[in-house]
């Protein structure tokens, strides 16, 4: 009888317990893709667009419906709650990998729409932010092919990132800490849309530099590259090394990279040594001379070094010409190692980080060859 | 005579309920950024300054095995003022307990369920702490050699998962603001995870062994403090500054980070796994000191019939004590100067008489 009762309670339990107040049934919500966020200087609104997807059953599977649904708002989550308006549903986060920005609010400011973020209970830290380089971002999702689009966040772009390293990997929770320190700056990647075969599809590459939570400036997938190699972040991506001979080049497979950056003082000045040590493998010789025998290995190299080198260093005299921001970072290295120093120049490191001096070097090591010893070519004997 | 066996505990168990107490709310509730990322300094500070009155908490217990607080405050106070002394440790493990269940409940409404009303989350937890402390304090002891168990393995799982995520860099640089926001945010780990050992003064005349009584404490106390470091290290290693000072719970933010490929996308909810066993834990301790402690001042038969008004009264009180997130996060900065005098100098004078009284009571 005691079991009975106490089986009887638990089943009645059973009823009210599962979820609580906060159930939500599948066919109640609606599932968020992808949103992008826009600011209009006339009217003052910002302008949310998200990307829903209906599933429907067909015969043989299940067909992906993307549905863009636009609403306005004083605030971002005003707008949202507009779109609920439209849906009559409420939309479900979990999955959100991106959030597209426009150039209006990247020129307004990150502030706001971080802090909607990290007071998000839904929205993870996690999720990557992108700006858009055209000229909303909503045009990424009426313009680009949905489909792709659905596919491409699915995937998620970290994967993406090891196969490349064009574009900086950067969580939210990163760029709000970057947006809110003065001896860090916020990179986050950029998206835009190529034409191919009379089809728009999307492509993120390259990336945007924000000063004080304001766009500063606009990198290259190139110098993004560039970029990334003295972060220390590069997971992947291809050296190209042009060699003496005319149009030819060898490719260089990055299998793995570390940089070191150290801080030296000569003489009351700094001196910033950015160490770079990638892993390779060749991957493609062009025209015929032989770099995978012992001679050829030590020219490669020699070449390789001398080239990335001469390439970053460039890059570097650059941003430090150009926009003048520190967007490497420096001045936190210089604050984690010797926050003594850091404490004096901290006020004045924009105008000491013009002048600085940066010599980059490289010991590029060459792993493998790959299936090959010596590059395919019409043989001269 | 109702099963007096039932009411021991071996002095593993001991370790482990002194451990998961320690942990207790302190394992999600690190949101203190006076220190920022010298946080690690304050809680060594904070452990090894306490370390002292481990042993003098096992020292007073050692006076009189088998006696628990509030007897030994009536045998050295008198009958009045033993009375009023016990009746402040009473208040101050009710509060505790109170205060435990309001952290777990907004935790659980920060987190995931917004819409759920706190009484409610909240009820389901004294429920098990009810009847926790109804079936004894055998169970108890069981229940934290579980539960300990238990975190331990899914600490072990999120340690495991972080690896990859981990930027230590963002521990330097290190002494950056000076001792004086450590030694701040000291005094506060000092007061909220390993003051509130003092509520085993009231439970651990109940330790079989009672010659362990000083090596269970300190053994516990240094498990849960190397737990807390690792965790605060590696909240501090994922999320960086500011972030990691300005979220409530940068244990749950960190673990939403890691990711098992695709099955996994988010561990968030290990922490609150956690939480719910590590804080109940707590709160059943609380619910059982205070519920020892009014079986005393009342001189009650049997302190279990307390244990379902006593867990009302701390799910009410819970709700009452702060309005908002806001509040309950201002507090934490407050607190140690409510329960320091319980933790520090009251057991000194409790002490010095106990060692004077402890002849008197031998001789006879």
């Amino acid at each position: 009888m005691k079991k009975a009762s106490l089986l009887i309670s638990i089943l009645i339990l059973l009823l009210f317990l599962s979820g609580c107040w906060d159930y939500k049934e599948i066919n109640d919500v609606s599932l968020t893709r992808a949103i992008t966020i826009d600011w209009e200087e006339e009217t003052k609104e910002y302008i949310v667009c998200i990307q829903l997807i209906n599933l429907k059953g067909m015969g043989k599977g299940v067909e992906l419906n993307p549905q863009i649904i636009e609403g306005r708002g004083k605030t971002i989550v005003d707008a949202l709650k507009n779109i609920i308006a439209i849906t009559a549903k409420s939309s479900y986060w979990g999955h959100l990998t991106m959030i597209i920005i426009g150039q209006d609010i990247a020129n307004k400011g990150l502030d706001d729409l971080l802090d909607w973020i990290a007071r998000s209970p839904e929205v993870q830290l996690t999720i990557n932010i992108l700006l858009s380089t055209e000229k909303t971002a909503k045009e990424i999702l009426t313009r680009g092919n949905q489909i792709k689009m659905v596919v491409m966040t699915e995937y998620g772009m970290i994967k993406a990132f090891r196969y490349i390293s064009k574009m900086p990997n950067i969580t939210a929770n990163k760029v709000i800490n970057h947006v809110q320190r003065k001896d860090l700056y916020a990179v986050i990647p950029t998206i835009k849309i190529v034409e191919m075969d009379g089809e728009s599809f999307t492509e993120i590459a390259g990336s945007a530099y924000f000063k004080n939570g304001k766009l500063a400036g606009v990198l290259s997938s190139i110098d993004t590259m560039k970029f990334i190699f003295i972060i220390n972040e590069i997971e992947g991506g291809i050296l190209t090394i042009p060699t003496g001979e005319r149009n030819s080049y060898v490719t260089l497979d990055i299998f793995r990279s570390s940089t070191k950056t150290k801080i030296d003082f000569p003489e009351d000045d700094i001196q910033i040594t950015v160490n770079i040590k990638p892993i390779v493998n060749i991957s493609e010789i062009d025209g015929f001379e032989d770099y995978t025998n012992k001679k050829g290995r030590k020219v490669l190299k020699e070449m390789a070094d001398s080239y990335l080198e001469k390439e970053i260093e460039g890059f570097i005299e650059e941003v430090q010409k150009s926009p003048g921001i520190d967007i490497f970072n420096f001045g936190n290295k210089i604050k984690k190692t010797h926050p003594r120093v850091w404490k004096k120049i901290n006020k004045d490191w924009e105008e000491i980080f013009k002048e600085l001096k940066v010599v980059v070097n490289s010991d590029i090591k060459i792993k493998s060859s790959r299936h090959i010893s010596k590059p395919i070519g019409v043989d001269t004997e | 005579m109702i099963d007096t066996n039932k009411e021991t505990i071996i002095s593993k168990q001991g370790i482990y309920l002194v451990a998961i107490f320690t942990l207790g709310t302190s394992i999600i509730l690190s949101g203190v950024p006076i220190a920022k990322q010298d946080i690690w300094l304050s809680l060594l500070i904070a452990f090894f300054s306490f370390i002292p009155l481990v042993f003098i908490y096992s020292k007073i217990l050692s006076f009189f095995p088998g006696k628990n607080l509030f007897e030994i405050l009536e045998i050295c106070f008198g009958k009045i003022v033993g009375k009023i002394l016990s009746s402040l440790y009473v208040s101050y493990f009710f509060f505790l307990g109170a205060l435990v269940i309001r952290d777990i409940t907004e935790f659980i409404q920060v987190a995931s369920l917004r819409l759920t009303p706190q009484y409610f989350s909240g009820l389901m937890i004294i429920l098990v702490g009810v009847y926790n402390v109804r079936s004894g304090f055998q169970v108890t002891g069981r229940l934290a050699n579980f539960a300990f168990n238990f975190i331990l393995f899914l600490l072990t799982i999120i340690f495991a998962a972080s690896i990859t995520k981990l930027d230590f860099t963002n521990l330097l640089p290190v002494l950056y603001r000076g001792w004086s926001p450590i030694i701040e945010n000291s005094i506060i780990l000092f007061a909220f995870p390993f003051g509130d050992i003092v509520i085993f003064l009231a439970l651990f005349n109940n330790l079989k062994d009672q010659k362990k009584t000083s090596k269970v404490l300190f053994t516990g106390i240094s498990i849960s403090a190397l737990l807390l470091l690792l965790n605060f290290i590696r909240s501090i290693a994922i999320l960086g500054f500011p972030m990691a000072a300005n979220v409530y719970f940068p244990v749950y933010y960190a673990n939403t980070f890691l990711r098992f490929d695709n099955i996994l996308e988010n561990m968030g909810i290990f922490s609150a796994i956690i939480l719910l066993l590590s804080g109940l834990g707590k709160y059943i301790t609380c619910l059982f000191a205070a519920c020892i402690g009014l079986k005393h001042i009342f001189n009650s038969k049997n302190y279990k019939s307390y244990a379902l008004p006593v867990g009302f009264l701390t799910l009410i009180t819970s709700q009452l004590l702060f309005s908002s997130t806001m509040e309950l996060m201002d507090h934490v900065k407050v607190y140690p100067y409510q329960v320091i005098p319980l933790q520090v100098p009251l057991p000194l004078i409790i002490l010095i008489f106990s060692w004077r009284k402890s002849r008197k009571y031998r001789k006879s």
